[in-house]
């Protein structure tokens, strides 16, 4: 019997077949920011210096917004640049590590960086343009973190004055490397 | 003379054993053989489905020998993702193989390769034919043929801004030998 079985399956293996047709499944979810291959962290516990408060995961997106916070500030200054470290972070929840990057909508791009806290890396560090891209093992890993920061600069930018929004979208890019 | 009469015998008993023949008739003959086919799993088949073998193989299951491209929360990755993001591209490379283990060449076909919702879709495409998708080719996607022993690793793209929750269904995978 276990001859016989052996010799069908050879059989099997090398047989020639015109025709193989076979249903299979596809199935794709649509994740939320926090949950996605692509994760998104708002809450960074117990990170030095934790802005976490400028953004959430709304309608499961994440959304970056530095309006009013629980201390009652309702904006950045007029002519000024700041500095907002640990905003939010980045987790690779795919297969693979990546690097990261970022693309800002016109008008944004005129007074808003993004930059990675990670180890020597801060606020000098720009991820805004491809030629920027990030990616560090412990960082951009799977599994890994990366710790964003923003700078909002408007010390030069005319035609700003209190009481304006400015407001835009950013891309993030993270593409396998 | 005597060669004629044989002859002449032989086309009668031929005749004879026509007659036999067409006179057997039968309303019904049951008779038991055997018949052996084994079914294997997908990557074991001759067209064998397989999860590829590199990091992006974890997106697609192999179940009771069946292989799925499941990207959801019922098969998360090791890093805890359970799905595409919304508002997002994404692009998955090498998510499964098609080998051909037989002994011909065989062309490809995936249908369909494309699942639409409201506007959002994910195709899932040969490697070979990425361009079609993912950058300028505008050529469309077509049959993927395989020769003996050859493999194409496929891969998931997907486009989600209109609010879709999930897109998917059945795609059938067929393999047809060629010349």
């Amino acid at each position: 019997m276990g001859s016989l079985a052996a010799a069908g399956a050879a059989g099997i293996g090398t047989g020639a077949f015109t025709s193989v047709s076979a249903d299979r499944s596809l199935s794709v979810e649509v994740a939320d920011d926090s949950t996605a291959y692509l994760g998104f962290d708002t809450d960074l516990g117990s990170s030095p210096d934790n802005n976490y408060e400028y953004s959430e995961i709304s309608d499961g997106e994440l959304d970056v917004h530095f309006g009013e916070n629980d201390a009652g500030g309702e904006g950045v200054n007029p002519n000024s640049t700041t500095h907002f470290d640990d905003v939010f972070s980045i987790n690779n929840q795919g297969t693979e590590m990546v690097e990261v990057w970022f693309t800002l909508s016109d008008g944004l791009d005129e007074y808003v960086d993004v930059y990675p806290i990670a180890g020597n890396y801060g606020k000098e560090t720009s991820l805004v343009g491809e030629e920027n891209a990030f990616s560090a093992p412990w960082a951009t890993g799977v599994g890994a973190e990366l710790r964003i920061g923003i700078t909002v600069d408007i010390a030069d930018a005319d035609g700003v004055d209190p009481n304006d929004v400015l407001s835009g979208s950013m891309t993030v890019h993270a593409d396998a490397v | 003379m005597r060669r004629r009469r044989l002859i002449a015998s032989l086309g009668s008993l031929a005749a004879v054993g026509a007659a036999g023949m067409g006179t057997g008739a039968f309303t019904s003959v049951e008779a038991s053989r055997d018949v052996s086919v084994e079914v294997a799993a997908d990557d074991q088949a001759v067209l064998t489905l397989e999860p590829a073998s590199g990091p992006n193989g974890e997106y697609a299951t192999l179940n009771d020998g069946t292989l799925a491209i499941d990207l959801s929360s019922s098969n998360p990755t090791d890093a805890g993702g359970a799905g595409v993001n919304q508002t997002a591209q994404t692009t998955i490379e090498g998510v499964f193989a098609v080998e051909n283990k037989g002994t011909q060449p065989v062309a490809v076909e995936l249908d369909p390769y494309f699942f639409e919702d409201g506007g959002d879709f994910v195709y899932v495409y040969p490697e070979s034919q990425s361009d079609a998708v993912t950058g300028d080719g505008s050529g469309g996607l077509g049959p993927v043929t395989l020769g003996v022993g050859e493999r194409e690793q496929y891969d998931v793209f997907a486009s989600v801004y209109l609010g879709a929750s999930s897109l998917g269904g059945t795609v059938t995978v067929t393999a047809d030998a060629v010349e």
